[in-house]
């Protein structure tokens, strides 16, 4: 027990230095707000807003679309969650990552299950397929929101 | 209120609700008063959500913290009660059995400096960081959509919500109650400020562990044993209490019921026996698993009960109230699953459960059982107090003077071992390496305190032997 201890007990004081160089986590939401990074968002009220101007239903279902290239797994179902949270109560749903040389289908898909709202991840798909959108709002290089025809 | 001080009165009114409760149920039960209030901690944050869901459509016409208040009154009515009653109760010190080894002053005090020193680590590391993934999407999230609901409410439609799945809304409510009753206080939601409760719910689990190893094996056996659970890093970061996932209140409740259990098993008090079917109730009302965990560990009482009585332990608890270790946390598991089946969807990681398709995927079963060899002995994570607890099985499989409230630890400790394979048998993830990979250590939390219990209690009965 006493070795076993002591060898977790080293792997513990690691991890808690390790934890406490990370730059602190602080404000009201400030776990979702370090969730949204990876798409260069600082805090989740840009996203927010952009939706209450566009007047996107409480009823809608929205679809988040993704160029896996542009982020690792982890990081794109952390965004996901994340823009479910926000913009509760709409229904948000993730596209299974694509290629974006697939995304194209995978668009059309959406516009067959008549998912108008999209929450574009990756600057691949906004710049590649943005003449297929009705209308496009980047809110930062990395996710945009746009609606289908 | 400035936020911490809306903080501290979100705590304290939940430890006076708790507190009176416990002197309710146990006034005249001898306790350590860490032991009293960790009890009152987990027993008072239960009671006041229930509480406060089934008062809460009366929310849009006395504010809710109002409404709780005068449950705090009545419970401030209990403590008059409770001290009363304590003026009965047996002196502390009598319940303690002559100390194992050498209990020097200087020992201990290095000890407690440095269980301060890992539990003020601990509270630091959980407020300068994030929640973690579940911490925040299947736990936090529940508590603020409650919050931003007219009623204070958890929405209907979310149960049923399938794009939402992931967040597992059915999960039972107690942490996100927690949270949102911090939310409450403060008046907007504070994604740091709820991060205070997990250190708190990680105190709870050192102050029952060190209960029973203080009465049983002294005072530096307590103490040395809270500083080895501070080191075990599943307890402390991920998937422990500086993460807010509900896998340390689950452990907390859980090891707190087997500790009063295995009380009740040695002694036959019946106080303990109520205050464990109360935290098993706690344990059904924080985690799906904890509905399982609790029911088994309820039926292993019911059967240890029976088995001290067939020896004729003159202190046995009787049949009929140990029942109350199984129905008490089914009573409180069953409205929830009623509103479940009402409005729920099912788990989206587990195919339903039936005989086929546990046969069919009975291939699993090597791959199953060698993931969870590689986990049980992973260096540098659980200090090796499983392969400790299996040699304490062995000590008392060879000592026929071990007691049956022993094997109940020993049997609280590797039933539910045994029983988690089963769910990963009917894992729906493509990988199910990875689903076993992902949630083993959370499954293990809750119960590694009962383990490295049962190691000490163990040990401690070999050396005065």
């Amino acid at each position: 027990l006493c070795v076993g201890f002591a060898y977790s007990g080293a792997a513990t004081v690691r991890l808690y230095t390790e934890a406490l160089q990370k730059p602190a986590v602080a404000g009201p939401f400030g776990t979702l707000d370090a969730f949204l990074k990876p798409v260069n968002l600082s805090t989740g009220d840009p996203l927010s807003a952009a939706v209450r101007q566009a007047n996107w239903p409480a009823d809608a279902d929205v679809v988040v679309v993704a160029d896996r290239h542009d982020l690792p797994r982890q990081e794109l179902y952390q965004v996901y969650y994340s823009v479910s949270y926000l913009l509760y109560p709409r229904r948000v749903w993730l596209a299974s990552p694509c290629d974006a040389s697939r995304t194209t289908k995978r668009c059309n898909d959406v516009s067959e299950q008549r998912s108008r709202y999209l929450v574009v991840i990756g600057a691949a798909i906004g710049a590649n397929h943005r003449s297929q959108f009705a209308w496009h709002r980047p809110i930062t290089d990395k996710i945009a929101l746009a609606e289908m025809p | 209120m400035t936020s911490i001080s809306s903080v501290a009165a979100a705590v304290a009114v939940l430890l006076a609700v708790g507190h009176a409760l416990v002197a309710v149920v146990a006034g005249r039960m001898p306790l350590y008063w860490f032991e009293r209030w960790a009890a009152a901690y987990l027993i008072g944050m239960a009671s006041l959500s229930v509480l406060w869901i089934t008062v809460s459509v009366f929310f849009d016409l006395v504010h809710p913290i109002l409404m709780v208040s005068a449950f705090g009154a009545a419970g401030g009515a209990a403590l008059y009660y409770r001290f009363r009653a304590r003026s009965h109760a047996v002196e502390e010190s009598a319940l303690v059995e002559e100390p194992v080894g050498s209990n020097s002053r200087w020992q201990n005090a290095v000890l407690m400096a440095l269980i301060t020193v890992e539990f003020a680590a601990l509270t630091l590391v959980s407020l300068r960081g994030s929640l973690g993934f579940d911490g925040l999407f299947n736990f936090e999230m529940k508590a603020r959509l409650m919050f931003e609901h007219p009623l204070r409410q958890l929405p209907l439609g979310y149960l049923s919500d399938a794009s939402r799945a992931w967040s597992h809304p059915q999960y039972p409510l107690m942490v996100p109650f927690g949270e949102l009753w911090i939310y409450a206080w403060l008046g907007r939601i504070d994604q740091t400020a709820v991060k205070i409760l997990f250190p708190m719910f990680f105190a709870a689990v050192l102050a029952f562990v060190c209960g029973v190893c203080r009465r049983l094996a002294g005072n530096q056996a307590a103490l040395a044993t809270a500083l080895a659970l501070g080191l075990m890093p599943p307890m402390t970061l991920l998937p422990g209490a500086a993460s807010a996932y509900a896998d340390v209140p689950l452990a907390a409740a859980v090891v707190g019921a087997a500790a009063f259990m295995f009380r009740a098993l040695s002694t036959g008090e019946s106080e303990a026996a109520m205050l464990a079917a109360l935290l098993l109730a706690v344990a059904s009302w924080t985690k799906t698993e904890g509905v399982v965990l609790a029911l088994s560990i309820g039926t292993l009482g019911v059967l240890f009960s029976r088995v001290v009585h067939a020896y004729g332990r003159p202190s046995s608890i009787s049949f009929r109230r140990s029942l109350m270790w199984i129905w008490l946390p089914a009573l409180a598991a069953f409205p929830w699953f009623l509103v479940q089946l009402q409005y729920g969807i099912p788990a989206p990681d587990l195919v339903p459960f039936s005989v086929a398709n546990v046969g069919a995927n009975l291939d699993r079963t090597p791959a199953i059982l060698a993931l969870f060899a590689g986990e049980l002995l992973r260096p540098g994570h659980w200090g090796l107090v499983w392969p400790a607890c299996a040699v304490a099985t062995v000590l008392l499989l060879t000592n026929t003077r071990g007691p049956a409230a022993e094997w109940f630890l020993a049997s609280v400790t590797f039933v539910p071992l045994i029983l988690y394979v089963l769910p990963f048998m009917l894992s729906s993830w493509p990988d199910p390496a990875e689903h076993v990979r992902s949630a083993l250590p959370r499954l293990l939390v809750p119960i590694a305190p009962v383990a490295l219990l049962l190691t000490v209690v163990s040990v401690s009965r070999e050396a005065r032997a």
